[in-house]
């Protein structure tokens, strides 16, 4: 019989996809109480979800995503700045792509060893949708993932 | 920003790896935020009918047996590192019972693996994870079955460490006894059984399909 447990496990870099959503700043509050407790790092991403009939690359499109980052960049710089008021290392990146596909990627490039989000976002029909982009990191995600549901 | 905290940990487990590692993040996080920890097994309800010769009467006490012995003896371990730790056992279908206990015990976070037994288990229940996590009445941490093995296979100072995540050892050095027909076996469901699960489940299937036209 092997002794207790030893090695607790420890999270250093703590990967948080946000939509800005209240769900996400649910989210945004335990990653800060994880990061305080294990002086951590937190890196905040944002991803701006590609539309699947964007594929034809029209001028409205990109538009439109110039658009959305200059209104969301802004959002990203305020959560970075508030997140280092707490005396936190904090970074923060808006990305355009899959929304899941991007968060797995951007977990394997800084070596997350936490991913903490909200499970639901933005997206409307929330029976059919919930959490789909959370279901999909939590099955995917190189590292543990802490999943917080909204009020 | 509100503050949130920590102090009451439900951990599910059915001792596959993936829990097993879940387990030893619970204890880690209530180290770190001196909380509670509730362990917890499910016993599965098979949904069968009882002409099935499914009905698991005469394995249960079996099972119970060992489930307890492993729990009490882990439980024990982990007590003796200063944690406040309890174990239950609950009959039924795992999600609800992962709930229900989250609520009874006012869990503030949940730690499971996102993979337990593989193969049958998974095919009769779909993704226990997957309903906690989209229903749990508090946040869930969830560790991934690639995850686990990654982290035990992690190198560590000295050799001490080889077995410690293994937690209760006697999962594997002890041959198991099948849930089902309660003879020994390499698994928690003997091949034997798991074949005629198949295959009434199959058999259920069409019968209810046939029904339905």
């Amino acid at each position: 019989m092997a002794q207790a447990p030893a090695q607790d496990p420890t999270f250093t870099r703590i990967l948080v996809p946000t939509d800005f959503s209240p769900c996400s700043q649910d989210a945004v509050r335990y990653a800060v109480m994880m990061a305080k407790r294990f002086g951590a790092s937190i890196s905040a991403l944002h991803v701006i979800e590609t539309m699947s009939y964007a594929m034809t690359e029209s001028l409205q499109w990109v538009d439109l995503y110039a658009h959305v980052r200059t209104m969301v960049e802004p959002m990203m710089e305020g959560l970075v700045r508030e997140l280092r008021e707490k005396n936190l290392t904090a970074v923060g990146s808006v990305i355009q792509g899959v929304a899941s596909d991007e968060i797995i990627k951007k977990a394997k490039e800084g070596a997350a060893d936490l991913i903490v989000m909200g499970t639901h976002g933005r997206r409307g029909m929330r029976h059919l949708l919930m959490g789909s982009v959370a279901e999909r990191v939590v099955r995917a995600s190189p590292c543990p993932v802490l999943t917080v549901r909204g009020e | 920003m509100r503050g949130v905290t920590i102090t009451t940990i439900v951990a599910p487990t059915d001792f596959s790896e993936c829990s097993l590692e879940a387990m030893r993040y619970a204890i880690g996080l209530a180290e770190v935020f001196s909380a509670r920890v509730v362990f917890l097994h499910v016993m599965e309800q098979l949904g069968y009918e009882p002409e099935l010769s499914l009905t698991p009467a005469g394995i249960r006490p079996e099972a119970t047996r060992m489930v307890a012995e492993m729990m009490q003896d882990y439980v024990d371990r982990v007590r003796a590192q200063g944690i406040e730790v309890e174990w239950h056992l609950e009959i039924g279908a795992p999600f609800a019972e992962i709930r229900g206990a989250a609520e009874r015990h006012h869990a503030d976070l949940i730690v499971m693996g996102t993979h337990g037994r593989t193969g049958l288990a998974h095919v009769l229940l779909g993704s226990v994870a997957e309903r906690v996590v989209q229903h749990a009445p508090c946040p869930v941490l969830t560790i991934k079955a690639g995850v686990c093995a990654e982290v035990v296979k992690a190198p560590e100072s000295g050799g001490a460490r080889a077995a410690a995540p293994s937690a209760p050892v006697s999962v594997r050095e002890r041959p198991e006894v099948c849930h089902v027909c309660g003879q020994p076996a390499g698994a928690i469901i003997c091949e034997r059984c798991k074949t005629k699960i198949q295959a009434e489940a199959f058999a259920r299937k069409t019968r209810v399909e046939r029904e339905g036209r």
